[in-house]
Formats: C-alpha cells, sequence, structure tokens
C-alpha cells in the first residue's frame, strides 16, 4: 500500500511572557504571528487580540498586583477549525468567569474590578473554560476562524 | 515598543475635539484618561471623541469613557463619539455604548447633536 501524504502534526505555538505591559504587547505580537503563519483569516484577529489583552492585563492588574517579571505562559493552537488560546500563570487562585456580569448603567465604583474585560471576553469567544491545574491557573479561549 | 497611541486636542467654538489616534489599552489609556480631565479642569466639558484614527480599544479605554460621563453629565456636558470604524463600533456595542453615548458619522453630525441635543435623550 502506497504511504498517504505525510501530515505533520500541528504543533503548539508557546510563548513565555512577563506580567508587565510588554509582555502583553509580546503576546499580541505573537498571536498576529500565529495568525499570519497559519495562513488565518485576519479578520477574526481582532477578537482574539482584545480577548488576549483582557486576560493578560487582568493577570498583571489584580493576578499579580501590578507589574513583575512573573511568568505567563500563553499557547496558540489550530483546532478543528477552531484557534485556542490556553493562558497558565502563578498567581493566586481566580476564575474571571465568576465575576458577575457588571451592568452598563451601574456607577463606575459600584463595577466589580475587571468586569468589563471579563463580559467583553465573554462576548468575544464561544468558549471561556477556566481550572485550577497543579496550582497555577489555567484559562482557555476559543472561538472558530 | 510603546503601544502607538497619540490625541490631538482641538476647538470648534465651545466643543473640544479629540482625535484618538492609535490604541487604547492599558498602557494608553491613562494618557486617555489624563487628556479627558485636562477637558474637564479648563471648564471645557463639551467633548467630541474622533475614533477615525483609533484602530484598537481594549476595556481599559472602553472604562475611560464610563468613568467620567456621569460627572460630565452632571455639569452639563457631554461626550459625543464620531467615525468608529466597525472592529471598534463591534467593541463598543458588545458593551452597549450605543444606548449610553451619541455616536454619529463624523465631526460635523458630532457639532450638529451638541445643538440639537446637548446631553444624550434617554
Amino acid at each position: 500500500m502506497a504511504p498517504g501524504p505525510l501530515v505533520l502534526p500541528q504543533t503548539p505555538f508557546t510563548r513565555r511572557v512577563p506580567a508587565s505591559t510588554a509582555g502583553v504587547r509580546d503576546a499580541s505580537d505573537a498571536l498576529t504571528k500565529f495568525f499570519a503563519e497559519r495562513g488565518l483569516n485576519s479578520s477574526s484577529l481582532w477578537r482574539f487580540q482584545v480577548a488576549v489583552d483582557e486576560v493578560l492585563s487582568n493577570i498583571v492588574q489584580h493576578g499579580y498586583g501590578g507589574e513583575s517579571d512573573a511568568p505567563i505562559d500563553v499557547t496558540f493552537e489550530l483546532l478543528a477549525g477552531e484557534v485556542v488560546v490556553t493562558v497558565i500563570d502563578d498567581a493566586p487562585p481566580f476564575d474571571p468567569l465568576s465575576v458577575p456580569r457588571p451592568a452598563t448603567t451601574d456607577r463606575l465604583e459600584d463595577r466589580p474590578p475587571g468586569g468589563l474585560g471579563i463580559h467583553l471576553l465573554k462576548s468575544l469567544m464561544d468558549r471561556v473554560e477556566y481550572a485550577r491545574c497543579e496550582g497555577r491557573n489555567r484559562l482557555v479561549l476559543a472561538a472558530r476562524v | 515598543m510603546p503601544t502607538p497611541f497619540r490625541i490631538d486636542t482641538s476647538r470648534i467654538d465651545d466643543i473640544s475635539v479629540m482625535v484618538l489616534d492609535g490604541q487604547v489599552d492599558a498602557h494608553t489609556a491613562p494618557r486617555f484618561e489624563e487628556a479627558i480631565q485636562a477637558e474637564l479642569t479648563a471648564g471645557h466639558q463639551r467633548i467630541i471623541a474622533d475614533c477615525a484614527k483609533l484602530t484598537y480599544i481594549s476595556s481599559a479605554g472602553l472604562g475611560v469613557f464610563m468613568s467620567f460621563i456621569e460627572e460630565i453629565r452632571e455639569s452639563g456636558g457631554d461626550i459625543k463619539i464620531c467615525s468608529v470604524i466597525p472592529k471598534v463600533q463591534a467593541t463598543f456595542e458588545i458593551l452597549g455604548f450605543q444606548d449610553i453615548f451619541d455616536i454619529v458619522a463624523d465631526v460635523p453630525a458630532a457639532v450638529q447633536r451638541f445643538r440639537e441635543s446637548p446631553v444624550k435623550e434617554a
């Protein structure tokens, strides 16, 4: 039997960035590069850029309590027509999905921290899943492209 | 590399026109906040946010709009938003900005809206 076409596995595209503004930007740049290398529809890119920005900015500000060199691991994958972004950090346990949706009519001081960003995130992605694994926060964001 | 962002503010009669150019994220949102605060401190309560060159906004930037709007309206002013590109418009709509703010086609339309409706009608 003739051998079938060689199919190379899609290797995950992983970056470790520091918990800082520069790190958030590095992750966003890596996402742009991932879309370009995989030939993905760039019209979907902005949704992932906003989502990744919201998640990482939240980790920097609320998880680690400000800018630091603490690591955030970000992995981008294309799986069955979905772009899947996995974000792992070592900050204290925090499930962003537990933050209630802010009412836009609430006064600013009544809104939960990060609430706007998390609402955006859930609206932009098809799937957002949180788990605490081996002492680390693990957030998965996925949407079809 | 710093996030590309600049704000240029000009005046049309008693209205401040702020041109947002680039990206408003967690890094640049404080500059946007300072620019609005400077207008309020100078007694300018009528602001147009011209978003024609705004290519990206995250919740940090959206939060700046929302943090000032009550204070501005209590003093008789408003923020009118105009010239929004589609992906930024989509972000605005997720947060219901169209119910909170007057969002119009361009700067002349925003000026006209100030003349007709100084504060967005509910």
